[in-house]
C-alpha cells in the first residue's frame, strides 16, 4: 500500500511538473513574442524617422497592449460578476431536489480555489 | 522592408497580447460548456427521477473533476500520462444510462476541441499528426480518450484543495 502510495505521489508530481513546465515555457513564449515584437517595432520607427517622437511611441505602444487588456479585463470581470450572482441560486434550487447534489468545488465567482 | 519589419513587430505584439488573454478565456468558455452539459444532465435526471441513480452521481463527480482540472490540462500532460501505462479510470458506471452516455461524449469531445483547436502547443500536435498520415477522427479519439482518462485519474488529485480532500484523497 505505501509503494503504491509511493508510485502515485511520485506520478503525481510528475505531472504537477509537467503542467508547471509547460505553463513556464507558455509564459517564456509569450514574453519572448512581445518583447521582441516592442524590440522590432521601436527599431523600424527609429529607422523611419529621424528623431522618432518616444512619447507618441511610448503611449502607442502600451495603448496597443492596455487597450485590448482592459476590455478583456472587464469581459472577464463582468463573465465572474453574473457567475457569482446566478451559479448560488442554480445550487439552491438544485438542492432543494437533488440534496446530495456534488459541486465542481470552484469559488462562487467561478475562479479556482487556491491549492494549500 | 522597414515598413515590412514594422509591420511583423505589431503582428507579434498584437498575437503575443491576444494569446496571453486567450489562454485564460478558453478556461471560462470550456467550464462554461462543461458547465451547461451537467446542468443538462441533472434536470434530465431530475425529469427521469434518476437523480440518485449511480451512473448520474458517476458522470456528475467526473464532470465536476473535468471542470476542476481544466487549466491544468495540455497535450503535454494526457502524453505524459499516456506513457505511464497505468491503465484508465473506471468509465462503465457512466455508460449505464444513455443519458448520462451522452453528456460524458459531450464533455470529451469538448475537452478534446479544447485540446487540439484551443491551444498552439495542442494545435501543432494536431497538425503533425495530419501531415504523418494519422487518421483524423481516430486522433481525436485518442485524445479523448487520454483527456478524460488524465483528468479522471487518482494523480490528477493535486488540482484539489488540500484542506477539502486531503492530501492523499482520490480526485473522484
Amino acid at each position: 500500500m505505501a509503494e503504491e502510495s509511493d508510485t502515485d505521489n511520485d506520478l503525481t508530481i510528475r505531472i504537477v511538473t509537467v503542467s508547471e513546465r509547460h505553463k513556464t515555457a507558455r509564459t517564456v513564449a509569450i514574453c519572448l513574442t512581445i518583447g521582441f515584437g516592442i524590440a522590432v517595432v521601436c527599431t523600424t520607427i527609429v529607422r523611419l524617422v529621424d528623431k522618432p517622437p518616444w512619447l507618441e511611441l511610448l503611449l502607442a505602444i502600451i495603448g496597443l497592449a492596455a487597450a485590448p487588456s482592459g476590455v478583456l479585463a472587464l469581459l472577464i470581470r463582468a463573465i465572474r460578476r453574473y457567475t457569482k450572482r446566478t451559479a448560488p441560486l442554480l445550487a439552491e434550487a438544485q438542492r432543494r431536489d437533488d440534496s446530495a447534489r456534488s459541486s465542481s468545488n470552484l469559488r462562487p465567482d467561478g475562479t479556482d480555489k487556491p491549492i494549500a | 522592408m522597414t515598413v515590412l519589419l514594422f509591420a511583423i513587430g505589431c503582428f507579434m505584439v498584437g498575437c503575443g497580447i491576444a494569446y496571453a488573454w486567450w489562454i485564460r478565456i478558453r478556461v471560462w468558455l470550456l467550464r462554461q460548456d462543461l458547465f451547461v452539459i451537467r446542468d443538462g444532465l441533472w434536470y434530465a435526471m431530475r425529469d427521469a427521477g434518476k437523480l440518485d441513480h449511480p451512473a448520474h452521481r458517476k458522470a456528475r463527480q467526473n464532470l465536476n473533476v473535468m471542470i476542476r482540472f481544466a487549466p491544468r490540462l495540455s497535450i503535454r500532460v494526457i502524453n505524459e500520462f499516456a506513457s505511464w501505462k497505468i491503465g484508465d479510470p473506471v468509465f462503465d458506471k457512466c455508460e449505464d444510462l444513455p443519458e448520462t452516455a451522452v453528456a460524458m461524449r459531450q464533455a470529451n469531445h469538448r475537452y478534446a476541441r479544447y485540446i487540439l483547436r484551443e491551444t498552439l502547443s495542442g494545435f501543432a500536435w494536431f497538425v503533425a499528426g495530419r501531415a504523418e498520415g494519422t487518421n483524423k477522427p481516430e486522433q481525436v479519439d485518442e485524445v479523448e480518450r487520454r483527456a478524460a482518462a488524465a483528468a479522471l485519474s487518482p494523480q490528477a488529485r493535486f488540482a484539489y484543495p488540500r484542506k477539502r480532500h486531503g492530501p492523499m484523497a482520490m480526485a473522484h
